[in-house]
């Protein structure tokens, strides 16, 4: 790899100064452009997406979360069983980049010619996003996923790149500009605090004097580099504990196996990628060509590459080698009595760090879940069930965008806003001697930095629903505890009451002005006063606050929101069966489903909420390598009750249809249903290993028997043919 | 695929064998052809008196080398054998995918009961097949023609021990691929012997029921 101290270029092909006033971002596209050839790389792997039927057996989809909707939807433009192509739900390109760009490599899609600019678009604004050449090749620690996500998040698209390397600060967001802004137009002279323009600083520690930049690269790129997209992770198991795969632990990196040319058309490795992609020498490439050397049994492969080791699988049966994919015994998590969830980069989210959280619990993926390839071995995949909105017509199912389905069901979507915005209006009290939380139903919940809800405690009352301080992690009550009948020591607790109230005035979309109830007494503001009237039959002993609209009093949180968040509080999922009864009603319950948990729902004449099977609410698979094991980890080096066995959690965990929804009615599925086999036959396959053992130790001592009784005969015969015997004699 | 054809090749190769041997022992004066009399002697295989017949043959055979309950050795062997040759013809000649499944579990439980019977089978006659003074040694003078009587009882007796040899391969190639011992390459062999004793078996199997339960006519 030669030392790379070249000049970088912008979009139009100049030499970028980065000692000038306000240097462009540099451009891939024009800097590596003129060694390698760019128009031949667009065509690889990573960044042809969009090419139908380029990338042979499915991979791993994108997806389309809203939690708030309870949205897990697999779009990809390669048609593969259960995935949603972007175009049907109306994403256009510009959208497509704006949502999944965050793990876009460039190109492709996020490079549009004009012809496929839509309305609405803003390339002109931020530019497109080329093929990000240092996405994969810098090998520098300052190369930041994470700045990569923030910047086109801003869509700053032309300024990711230079920014994820860490050639330069970007500033400004091009989300914010008026869509006639051009990058030669400059900084915003109008607007220095919102509005402004993307801007670079470079490190000048970067350039020489002749402003070359000094760039680290790799070839091949480092694994860090392939892992900020292609990581996977169990949902539940600390960082700490989890072990990298066998081959990377070894020192082999991904690479290694994972070759490409200058095309970018990239090794992927299954068995069979031969007959999808014939221009590569895929088939030196399997778990088989270099551990066993057979790939193509009648094809030249170079057994042992990098160090293969030959498994000697003694005592497997042959048939295990010709129905099973490798990665059945060596790859993923060992089976347990229900598949493991796990989080992968592009799902959910992994690896892009910042203020907020960003990784997110769905898409709720699970894994190993064996079915069957093109090659009809049995092979571990991924599986997420989809969740959805959808039209409903004599066409079929059609999915909805998560905004369409906020905008009609409105507040149903968002029960713990009754919370949130009382909290937050308290936050003005001056003064406050601690964080305002709230008590509800025994609970106490603190509102977090995205704006839900953290279940922080236990409240005293079962039937509580008004807000509290929280202070050093005890609990006190907002109004101080004071006798109101008593005129020498109210006015101090009073004045506090009213600071309370005028700070809860201002709570947003409040049905009413906020009214206070206490031993006996009632406060409300009126005029910009308090006002306190003797109410002797609401005697109150802790402070109680209601809504006051048209006379009548409304609790703070209404009984449907209450049901709510003490259904979802410290749960992954987001909805409730409610709350999907209702928002079908508002979208318009005769056309309107919502699939989960493998269930198409729906409301019936009656207004109740009803579930079926449908194809639509099928899990969508794609099979998975790695995390390969290491060989004293695999299944079946314990014997054959690895996975024979009545109980066997090979056979028969429980694949439940994890989602957004909670439900009864979610389907739930034995891992051998997937695999195509008739399950009391394997129960009884199972049960047969109980006794194998005395079966093989029987059939040792008979081969003994028989063997004995044949070596006698055998030496008698020889004997007397010989003529030993009748020499004896 | 050359499993299969060998398959193929030897049960044919048995059938028309010991078929065409009965053949050229048919009287001077019949001149039927080959498949003339294949066909008439098969005919005569679904004649009334035939079932009679091979079970009073049978009978007797039993009575006189299996008395009492030893008989059940025989039988035991019989079911095994069958179990076995039956499940394992059909899946090496008409299923591409081999033998799985139930099948397969029929196989190995045969496969255990074949084995069982075997051993007892030699254990309680194996004495009856020791191979007599009058047979010939390899390196004496006494080595040469035998009676025409001797060298039938002679050849049962190969074929008996042949049998239980094939059967000894058999279970022991089964036996050695369930254990955690061979690797794949050597499995794959195992399999392969195991394929190709059935044949055997089968095949001194049917030359042991020619030679000792159809009547030979006499010279």
């Amino acid at each position: 790899m030669p030392v790379h101290q070249i000049p970088l270029k912008d979009e139009a092909g100049l030499q970028i100064i980065p000692t000038e006033s306000h240097p462009p971002p540099f451009s891939a596209r024009m800097t590596c452009a003129p060694c390698h050839e760019y128009a031949a790389i667009a065509g690889g792997l990573h960044f042809s997406a969009a090419k139908k039927g380029a990338l042979g057996r499915p991979g791993e989809p994108w997806f389309r979360v809203d939690e708030r909707t309870g949205t897990q939807l697999p779009l990809s433009y390669l048609s593969a069983p259960g995935v949603w192509n972007p175009e049907l739900l109306g994403l256009t390109n510009w959208d497509f980049t704006l949502l999944f760009g965050r793990h876009l490599p460039g190109g492709g899609g996020a490079e549009p010619p004009a012809s496929e600019m839509t309305p609405g678009s803003r390339w002109e604004v931020s530019g497109k996003v080329e093929i990000n050449c240092l996405g994969c090749h810098n090998a520098s620690r300052a190369q930041n996923q994470s700045e990569w996500a923030k910047q086109i998040m801003r869509e700053n698209f032309r300024w990711a790149a230079t920014a994820a390397a860490g050639l330069g600060e970007v500033g400004g967001m091009a989300s914010r500009l008026i869509p006639t802004w051009d990058i030669y137009d400059g900084p915003n002279p109008d607007d220095s605090e919102w509005a402004i323009a993307p801007s670079v600083k470079y490190n000048k520690a970067f350039f020489d004097s002749k402003h070359r930049a000094l760039l680290d690269l790799a070839y091949p790129p480092d694994d860090a580099r392939c892992l900020d997209c292609h990581a996977t992770g169990p949902a539940k198991t600390m960082m700490f504990d989890f072990d990298a795969d066998v081959h990377s632990a070894a020192g082999i990196a991904c690479a290694a196996c994972h070759r490409n040319d200058l095309s970018h058309n990239m090794i992927r490795g299954y068995e069979g990628e031969k007959k999808d992609n014939p221009s590569l020498p895929s088939e030196n490439f399997t778990c088989r060509a270099c551990h066993l050397g057979e790939a193509g049994k009648r094809t030249e492969v170079l057994p042992g590459r990098l160090g293969a080791p030959y498994p000697r699988h003694k005592g497997i049966p042959a048939v295990h080698f010709e129905r099973l994919a490798c990665t059945v015994c060596h790859s993923g998590p060992l089976p347990e009595p229900e598949p493991t969830r796990v989080r992968t980069s592009r799902a959910n989210r992994l690896g892009i760090f910042g203020v907020a959280d960003w990784s997110t619990d769905l898409p709720a993926i699970q894994e190993p879940v064996y079915l069957r390839d093109q090659n009809g071995l049995l092979t571990p995949h991924r599986l997420m069930w989809p969740a959805f909105w959808a039209r409903t017509d004599a066409d079929g199912i059609h999915p909805l965008k998560p905004e369409d389905v906020q905008a009609a069901a409105g507040a149903v979507l968002f029960p713990e806003k009754a919370i949130t915005r009382i909290v937050a209006a308290l936050l003005n009290v001056p003064d406050l001697a601690g964080i305002p939380v709230f008590e509800l139903d025994g609970r106490i919940y603190d509102v977090t930095v995205d704006g839900g809800l953290k279940d922080v405690g236990k409240g005293k009352s079962a039937s509580s629903g008004w807000p509290l301080l929280m202070k050093d992690g005890a609990f006190e009550p907002l109004v101080p505890d004071f006798d109101p009948a008593n005129a020498e020591t109210s006015p101090e607790p009073e004045a506090r009451i009213q600071q309370i109230l005028e700070a809860l005035a201002q709570t947003e979309a409040a049905p009413g002005p906020p009214v206070l109830s206490y031993k006996g007494f009632q406060y409300r503001i009126v005029d910009a006063n308090l006002e306190k009237i003797e109410k002797k039959d609401e005697p109150a002993s802790s402070p109680r606050f209601v809504w006051l609209k048209a006379e009548a009093a409304l609790p703070f949180v209404a009984d449907f929101e209450r049901r709510t968040i003490a259904a979802l509080t410290g749960k992954e999922q987001t909805l409730t069966e409610e709350q999907v009864k209702l928002a079908l009603d508002a979208l318009g319950p005769k056309d309107h489903a919502f699939i989960a948990s493998g269930r198409l729902f729906r409301l019936n004449d009656k207004g109740s909420l009803v579930s079926r099977s449908d194809d639509a609410a099928s899990p969508v698979a794609w099979p998975m390598g790695h995390e390969v094991r290491p060989a004293r980890q695999s299944l079946g080096v314990n014997g054959c009750t690895d996975c024979h066995g009545a109980g066997s959690d090979f056979f028969f965990a429980k694949v439940r249809a994890a989602g957004p929804l909670i439900t009864d009615a979610g389907v739930v599925r034995s891992r051998v249903s997937f695999m195509g086999f008739f399950k009391p036959y394997h129960k009884l396959f199972g049960l047969s290993f109980t006794g194998r053992p005395y079966f093989k130790f029987g059939l040792l001592a008979l081969v003994a028997l028989i063997g004995s009784i044949l070596l006698v005969v055998f030496l008698g015969a020889l004997g007397r043919f010989a003529g030993l015997t009748d020499k004896r004699r | 695929m050359i499993m299969s054809l060998i398959s193929v090749v030897v049960l044919l190769g048995t059938v028309f064998g010991l078929t065409y041997a009965r053949y050229r022992e048919r009287p001077e004066d019949d001149k039927r052809t080959y498949g003339r009399w294949l066909g008439v002697k098969t005919r005569a295989l679904f004649a009334a008196g035939t079932r009679k017949t091979s079970r009073k043959v049978l009978a007797e055979w039993l009575e006189a080398h299996y008395p009492a309950w030893t008989k059940w050795i025989f039988f035991a062997l019989l079911a095994g054998l069958l179990t076995q040759a039956l499940t394992g013809i059909f899946f090496e000649i008409f299923i591409a995918r081999g033998m799985f499944g139930l099948p397969l579990i029929g196989h190995m439980i045969g496969g255990g009961l074949f084995a069982a019977s075997l051993a007892a089978l030699l254990l309680w006659r194996g004495r009856a097949y020791r191979l007599d003074e009058d047979e010939p040694g390899l390196f004496d003078a006494r080595l040469r023609p035998l009676p025409r009587a001797a060298a039938g009882a002679f050849l049962i007796k190969i074929v008996f021990w042949s049998f239980a040899g094939f059967g000894f391969v058999q279970v022991a190639t089964a036996v050695g691929s369930m254990l955690p011992v061979f690797t794949f390459p050597t499995q794959e062999t195992l399999l392969t012997i195991h394929r190709l004793s059935a044949l055997g078996l089968i095949v001194t199997a049917a030359l042991f029921a020619d030679r000792v339960f159809v009547p030979r006519r006499r010279p």
